[in-house]
């Protein structure tokens, strides 16, 4: 795991390299004393961990949680025990540990991150992708809200004020537009084809002049569409 | 289909987290608990058992003792209106999110999320 460390106080940022040394398999990639450094770096480099501290000058770690559009996992590490609640408010913050830390809690602390980014591994394979919320995502089928997994969805059709939302076992139909689902959905999984399509493009098997077989349905592309899914394929 | 367990001593809280629950697919209650010595014996006899709602604040023992005592592994959402509990909070691996009472919606259906 990639990780960088963001504190303005020199002697915390020493005491969190002595506790990443006991971990294995942990690589410190940078140091950042200010927030505005780390935000730019965070632009331009994907990190596993970022281990932040909540009471910088300037900028507070909540602010720079909502800045980044990275999908690391965030581990606060703070004097201030009176903020765990707020942290409970993002998804991102893993962890919460007060100093003094303990080499054994840091383990734990360390453990926990390592379980959940390998539970949602594609959340921190694409650095241009934006913070999703989960894997999920509700949809409101007769006042029920009900869940579908990114992974489960083939593809959206747009149709009129609705769209056809068609997982492997049904086909929903949701009054929301083809821009309003795209903008929840990863895109590093999801690609538009067409005007009225979106796909998932894991679930492709194979792709045609102007069209994509996604199981037994036939999707068209649009000839503007067609160069970014292009892109996208490991092409031999 | 989740399994979901809510232990709470107040009825009307248990009863609040049941009626979110109820708006949500994918979710079913299969149990609800006022005091803590049932719950325990329920969910280590249920290793099926995939989201615990649980309170912190109980007559006979917090909710996080019995987390330590738990032979289980569901997914844990704590509902206080103690704020002040979040920092032990993240002291145990299975709680995922922690909402403070009264329940908001929005906030209820991001912790499912997570789960």
């Amino acid at each position: 795991m990639n990780c960088i460390i963001v504190d303005d106080q020199e002697s915390a940022r020493l005491v969190v390299r002595q506790l990443c040394t006991g971990i294995e398999d942990l690589d410190i990639i940078e140091e950042f004393s200010s927030a505005i450094e780390a935000i730019k770096f965070l632009n331009q480099q994907t990190v596993d961990v970022i281990f932040l501290d909540i009471h910088m000058p300037g900028f507070s770690g909540f602010d720079f949680v909502q800045t980044i559009k990275n999908t690391a996992r965030i581990v606060l590490i703070t004097s201030d025990k009176e903020l765990a609640i707020e942290a409970y408010e993002y998804e991102s913050i893993s962890d919460y540990l007060v100093k003094p830390i303990t080499q054994e809690r840091f383990n734990k602390s360390m453990a926990k991150v390592k379980n959940t980014l390998q539970r949602t591994p594609y959340l921190h394979a694409n650095l241009t992708l934006e913070q999703q919320q989960g894997n999920d995502l509700y949809i409101n089928i007769d006042r029920r809200l009900t869940k579908l997994k990114f992974d489960d969805i083939l593809f959206i059709k747009a149709k009129g004020d609705y769209i056809d939302v068609k997982t492997h076992k049904e086909m929903y139909c949701v009054h929301s537009t083809l821009k309003k689902i795209k903008d929840k959905l990863p895109d590093n999984i999801f690609l538009q084809t067409h005007r009225s399509y979106i796909i998932n493009f894991t679930k492709i098997i194979d792709i045609e002049d102007n069209s994509v077989l996604i199981e037994k349905n036939v999707i068209p592309i649009s000839r503007s569409n067609r160069p970014e899914l292009i892109r996208r394929l490991n092409l031999l | 289909m989740k399994k979901c367990v809510i232990l709470d001593d107040d009825q009307a809280a248990v009863s609040v987290v049941g009626h979110l629950l109820s708006q949500l697919s994918n979710l079913t209650v299969v149990a609800t608990y006022n005091n803590v010595e049932e719950a325990l014996d329920y969910l280590n006899s249920n290793s099926d058992i995939d989201i615990l709602f649980l309170d912190v604040h109980l007559p006979q023992m917090s909710g996080f003792a019995l987390l330590d005592v738990l032979k289980t592994a569901p997914k844990v959402i704590v509902t206080s209106s103690d704020k002040n509990l979040a920092l032990t909070a993240y002291n145990f691996d299975l709680v995922v999110d922690y909402l403070v009472k009264p329940l908001q919606k929005d906030r209820f259906i991001e912790a499912i999320n997570q789960c």
